[in-house]
C-alpha cells in the first residue's frame, strides 16, 4: 500500500499527459497537490518538514530555471537577428547528395541547435528546412527528432544535465563520465539511423564513413568537454566540432549541386560569432581563476536542520532529512549568468552588424519571458513535488519497492525509468527531477554505481524526450504535418525503442564491469 | 464558474506569472516560520502555494 501511494503522483502526471494530453504546468500542479496531500495524510509530513521542502526546492529549480532562462534569451538574441536561419541556409550549399544532407542538417546541426537552443527548437528549425530540399514532411521531422537526441542532456547549455546534479546532490564530475560515454556511443546509433532512414541499408553502406567520421568527432568531443568540468558546452562543442568536419568531408559527397547564388560567407560569420562569444566567455571564466574567484564571492545558501516524518500510517518508521545546506548558486558566476553576459555580448555583434530591425530588444525580452513563463511553472511544481516526497519518505518507499521488485535487472530498467519520465513530462530535465533521487536511492539499496544508473536515467531519458507529444505536436505543425502526429509518433517509437534499449546493455554491461 | 475558467485561459500568461511569482516567492517566509515555530503560518503560506497550482491547473 505505501509503495502505491508513494507512486500516486507520478501516475497522475502521467496519465494526465499521455491519456488526457494536459500541459506539463497543470499536470505538475495536479502531481504537486497529489504529492502534498499524501505526504501529509499517510506519511506523517508535518508543517516544518513542508516549510523546509518548499525552501529546498525553491534553491533546486532556481538553480536549473536561471539556465533555462538565460539559454532561451541567448536563442531569442541570435533568431532575432536571423543568425539561426543564416546558418541553416548555409548548410545545404555544403552538398546536394540527400544522404549526406540528412547526416550534415538531420544529425550534426540538429545536434548543435539542441547544444544552444533546445525546447523543441532543433526540430521547429530544421523541419522547415528539409521540406524545401524535397525531403517528405514524416522525413523532415522523424530525422531532426532521431538526430538531436543523444546532445539533449548536456544540450540546451546543461539544464537538463544540471537538473540531474540538483536532484542527486551528486557532484558534476562524477556523472559526467558514464552520461557521455552512453549518449555518445548512441550517438553513433543515432547516425546510423539517420542515414537508413534517407537510403536504407544501400543508403547506410554508403555513407558508413561520414557516419563513422562524424559519431566519432562527436562522441569523443562530448566526453572530452564534460568531463573536463564544461558539461554545459559539452553537446554545443559536439555539434560544432561536427559541423567543422562536416565540411571537408561534405566535399567528398557533393551531388548535383543546383544553387544559383553564391554562399556569403561573411554572414555567416558573422552569425556564427554570436556563439563564438559563448564560447570564449565560458572558456574565460573556467579558465582563468582571479575571474572565477571573483565571480564566486557571491552565493546563495541557506542550511536547514535535520527534519523527520511523523512516521504516517501503515507503521512506517518516522523518515529522517539529515541537517545540512541547501543547494549553492553562485550567482554571478552560476551558467545561467555566464549565458547572460554571452546573450548580452552577442546583442552588441549582432546590432553592431545592423542585423536587428528596430524594437528587438523589447521583442526578444518579451518572447523570451513568454516562451519559459509555462515551464518555469511546470519546473517548479514538479521540483517541489519530487522534494516533498524524498523528504516525506516517498522516494524511498519507492525505491525500496522498486529493488525489492527488480534486483539484479535493475541497470536494464532503469533507463526505461527515465525514457517514461521525458515522454510523460516532455523533457529530459523533467525526467531527471522526478526521478533522479529515485534511481540515486534505489541504485543506493541494490549497490549498483550510482553514477551509471543515473547516466542510464538521464541517456535514456534524453532520447525519449524526442517523442514527447508536446514536441511531436511543434514538430509536426513546422513541416505541414499537423493532425498526422501519429504517423510521426509511430515512425519514432521504433527508433526511440532501439536507443533506450542500446542504453539498457549499456547500464548492465557497466555494472558489471564496475562490479 | 465558466466563465471565470474562461477568462483565466484568455489570460493564460498572466495566470502563470502570478502563480509563478507566488511559487518564488512564498518560501522564503516559509522558512522563516519554520524557525519560528510558527505552524499557523506554514499552513497558511502552503495552502496559498497550493492555491497558484490550483490557478494553474485552471488554466486550459
Amino acid at each position: 500500500m505505501p509503495f502505491i501511494l508513494a507512486l500516486t503522483p507520478i501516475i497522475v502526471i502521467l496519465v494526465l499527459m499521455v491519456v488526457l494530453r494536459w500541459g506539463a504546468a497543470r499536470a505538475g500542479g495536479v502531481g504537486y497537490l497529489t504529492a502534498l496531500l499524501i505526504a501529509i495524510t499517510f506519511f506523517g509530513a508535518g508543517p516544518q518538514l513542508l516549510a523546509y521542502a518548499h525552501t529546498r526546492a525553491l534553491l533546486l529549480a532556481v538553480d536549473v530555471l536561471l539556465i533555462i532562462w538565460a539559454a532561451f534569451l541567448l536563442y531569442r538574441v541570435a533568431d532575432e537577428a536571423g543568425a539561426i536561419r543564416t546558418i541553416g541556409e548555409s548548410l545545404p550549399y555544403l552538398t546536394a547528395n540527400p544522404g549526406m544532407q540528412a547526416l550534415i542538417i538531420g544529425w550534426v546541426f540538429a545536434s548543435f541547435l539542441q547544444g544552444v537552443g533546445g525546447f523543441g527548437v532543433p526540430v521547429a528549425v530544421i523541419a522547415p528546412i528539409l521540406v524545401g530540399l524535397d525531403f517528405s514532411p514524416l522525413a523532415a521531422v522523424v530525422l531532426p527528432s532521431i538526430g538531436h537526441g543523444w546532445a539533449v542532456t548536456f544540450g540546451s547549455l546543461g539544464s537538463s544535465f544540471q537538473a540531474l546534479i540538483a536532484a542527486t546532490g551528486l557532484p558534476g564530475e562524477q556523472l559526467a563520465g558514464p552520461s557521455a560515454i552512453f549518449l555518445g556511443i548512441s550517438g553513433f546509433l543515432v547516425g546510423a539511423m539517420v542515414a537508413f532512414f534517407v537510403g536504407g541499408w544501400a543508403g547506410l553502406k554508403q555513407l558508413a564513413v561520414p557516419v563513422l567520421a562524424l559519431g566519432s568527432v562527436m562522441s569523443l568531443t562530448l566526453y572530452v568537454v564534460a568531463t573536463a568540468g564544461l558539461w554545459n558546452i559539452a553537446s554545443f562543442s559536439a555539434g560544432l566540432a561536427g559541423l567543422i568536419v562536416a565540411i571537408p568531408l561534405a566535399g567528398r559527397y557533393r551531388g548535383e549541386q543546383n544553387h544559383s547564388e553564391r554562399l556569403d560567407s561573411r554572414r555567416l560569420l558573422i552569425a556564427l560569432s554570436g556563439y563564438a562569444v559563448m564560447m570564449i566567455v565560458i572558456l574565460g571564466i573556467q579558465m582563468i581563476p582571479p575571474v572565477r574567484a571573483w565571480l564566486g564571492q557571491w552565493v546563495i545558501q541557506i542550511n536547514f536542520p535535520e527534519v523527520a516524518t511523523l512516521g504516517g500510517r501503515f507503521g512506517l518508521a518516522p523518515f529522517v532529512t539529515a541537517a545540512g545546506p541547501g543547494r549553492k548558486i553562485p550567482i554571478l558566476r552560476h551558467t545561467g549568468s555566464i549565458l547572460a553576459y554571452s546573450a548580452f555580448l552577442a546583442y552588441l555583434i549582432y546590432r553592431w552588424a545592423g542585423w536587428y530591425p528596430p524594437g528587438a530588444p523589447r521583442r526578444i525580452l518579451s518572447g523570451t519571458v513568454r516562451r519559459v513563463m509555462s515551464s518555469s511553472v511546470s519546473i517548479t511544481s514538479m521540483v517541489t513535488m519530487a522534494v516533498i516526497m524524498e523528504n516525506a519518505g516517498m522516494t524511498d518507499t519507492l525505491a525500496r519497492g522498486l529493488a525489492e521488485g527488480m534486483g539484479a535487472v535493475f541497470p536494464l530498467v532503469a533507463p526505461w525509468i527515465g525514457a517514461i519520465g521525458a515522454f510523460m513530462t516532455g523533457s529530459n530535465t523533467n525526467s531527471n527531477v522526478v526521478f533522479g533521487a529515485l534511481q540515486l536511492r534505489t541504485a543506493q539499496l541494490l549497490g549498483f554505481q550510482v553514477a551509471i544508473i543515473l547516466a542510464a536515467q538521464t541517456a535514456g531519458a534524453a532520447l525519449a524526450s524526442v517523442m514527447a507529444p508536446t514536441k511531436v505536436v511543434v514538430g509536426a505543425s513546422t513541416a505541414g504535418m499537423a493532425g498526422r502526429e501519429g504517423e510521426v509518433m509511430r515512425t519514432l517509437l521504433i527508433y526511440t525503442g532501439l536507443l533506450v534499449s542500446l542504453v539498457s546493455i549499456l547500464a548492465l554491461l557497466g555494472t558489471l564491469l564496475a562490479a | 464558474m465558466r466563465t471565470i475558467l474562461n477568462r483565466l485561459s484568455e489570460n493564460k500568461f498572466r495566470v502563470h506569472l502570478l502563480a509563478f511569482s507566488i511559487m518564488i516567492l512564498a518560501p522564503a517566509p516559509l522558512y522563516l516560520a519554520a524557525q519560528h515555530q510558527a505552524t499557523p503560518w506554514i499552513w497558511i503560506l502552503v495552502a496559498l502555494f497550493s492555491a497558484a497550482n490550483l490557478l494553474v491547473i485552471a488554466v486550459r
